[in-house]
């Protein structure tokens, strides 16, 4: 069993004339300062000598009034998705684990039970923590394995195995064999974050030779 | 060869009324924009005996507010400047971070220069800002963004909190308030919010009796 963390790359106007002699040049201002268009230019200069200017990053303010300035504030949040079993979902923060857990069913010391139903004398590891975290809506999560474990040729199939959680509504175990849960979403349906014990049991139906059987399960959480 | 037609002559001329109404209203322009009017008197002694004239000084100052945070803090002489900063907290390289607690690995902006002045008494200093950072229907109350400063004489206003005051110069007892520091502002990064660029502006606003 192992944990995935993983995020996606996310992500002035001036009108000019050559005067040529220092008359001409002396026509010129008189006709800057007194010529009718000059009126709204001396307009515009009285008018920003006034008091009184607004919201910006910095402002100078004469005469009265306030003085305001705006700062931009940005957070970038990227997409996450996390999905443990095991010692991977005992991490915090998120981050990721590539420990893989094992659950063992052992008969060694009550030979007399195989292929009765009965559980197994020894069984370590079969409840596993399970979390899920996602922040961008639904995580659906699926289950792969094999058709059987083995021990060289001997075989034992999946189908043996089940799963149960003690959050069966929040976050449920999805069935060996091609089972699909759906974690329920927080508040605001983007937000998943949801942790569970997932108990596995081995039916014990089978009378397989004996053997030490081997196989892994993936379990892979999806999100839009 | 000919002379040149003048088509503004330099001879006297009869001004029309509008523009004798002009020139008075530049020349009264003027008089109120120059900041130092000075005016003589001259005395004619014959024989023994002083001689004495007198001048008459004036300053005339306006009353001067002005707020710089970011970049426009900076601008000396103080001046207006319409560039509004930006303040980037980035978990994109650290996104097991988000909602723990934790700073982001890539912070932008984060220290801003801010001045303040004023030559008429206490400066009061506020922040306005929207109740949350928005990335479409998502949100982050601006509450988690913390700001602290580097000086004691010129604190800076929490978000969603009350008005400060910097200090006077001279301890609080001057007119004149000249006061610069920097701000640094924090992400409380409390919430486990879905994935998104989340944006938002704050206002500070500097007002002076």
């Amino acid at each position: 069993m192992r944990s995935v963390a993983f995020g996606p790359q996310l992500k002035v106007a001036s009108r000019f004339a050559i005067a040529s002699t220092a008359h001409e040049t002396s026509d010129w201002i008189h006709a800057v300062l007194m010529s009718r268009q000059s009126l709204l230019m001396w307009g515009a200069v009285l008018l920003l000598s006034a008091a009184g200017r607004a919201s910006a990053e910095s402002t100078l303010t004469t005469g009265a009034g306030a003085s305001a300035a705006d700062l931009n504030f940005r957070v970038v949040i990227p997409r996450v998705l996390f999905m443990a079993l095991g010692s991977g979902s005992a991490t915090n923060p998120l981050v990721t684990n590539t420990t893989v857990n094992r659950a063992t069913f052992n008969y060694s010391a009550n030979p007399q039970a195989i292929g009765t139903g009965a559980a197994a004398a020894t069984m370590t590891g079969r409840t596993v923590r399970a979390r899920v975290y996602g922040n961008n809506g639904q995580i659906t999560i699926t289950v792969s394995h094999p058709a059987n474990l083995t021990s060289g040729a001997n075989t034992i199939a999946f189908s043996q195995f089940s799963v149960v959680s003690n959050s069966p509504t929040n976050l449920p175990a999805p069935a060996f064999g091609g089972g699909t849960v759906n974690p329920v979403l927080g508040a605001g349906g983007r937000i998943t974050n949801r942790t569970a014990n997932w108990t596995y049991s081995y039916a014990n139906t089978v009378t397989p030779p004996a053997g030490t059987y081997n196989g892994q399960v993936t379990y892979t959480a999806s999100m839009m | 060869m000919p002379p040149t037609p003048r088509t503004l002559p330099l001879q006297p001329r009869a001004a029309p009324p509008w523009r004798l109404g002009l020139a008075f209203a530049v020349a009264f322009a003027a008089l109120l924009g120059a900041p130092r009017v000075a005016s003589a008197e001259s005395a004619h002694t014959v024989g023994s005996g002083p001689s004495a004239a007198r001048l008459n000084f004036r300053v005339l100052l306006a009353h001067t507010l002005f707020l710089g945070v970011g970049t426009g803090a900076t601008v000396n002489p103080r001046a207006t400047n319409g560039t509004v900063d930006d303040v980037i907290f980035d978990y994109s390289a650290n996104q097991n971070a988000v909602g723990t607690g934790a700073a982001p690995s890539q912070t932008l902006g984060a220290s801003v220069p801010v001045r303040v002045y004023g030559n008429r008494g206490q400066i009061t200093l506020t922040v306005s800002h929207p109740a949350n950072l928005t990335s479409g229907v998502n949100t982050i109350p601006f509450t988690q963004i913390q700001v602290t400063s580097s000086s004691f004489f010129f604190p800076a206003p929490a978000m969603g909190g009350g008005p400060v005051l910097p200090w006077r110069n001279f301890f609080g007892l001057s007119q004149i308030t000249d006061r610069s520091a920097t701000w640094t502002f924090t992400y409380l990064n409390q919430f486990n919010v879905p994935g998104g660029v989340y944006q938002g502006q704050a206002t500070y606003t500097a007002s002076m009796l």
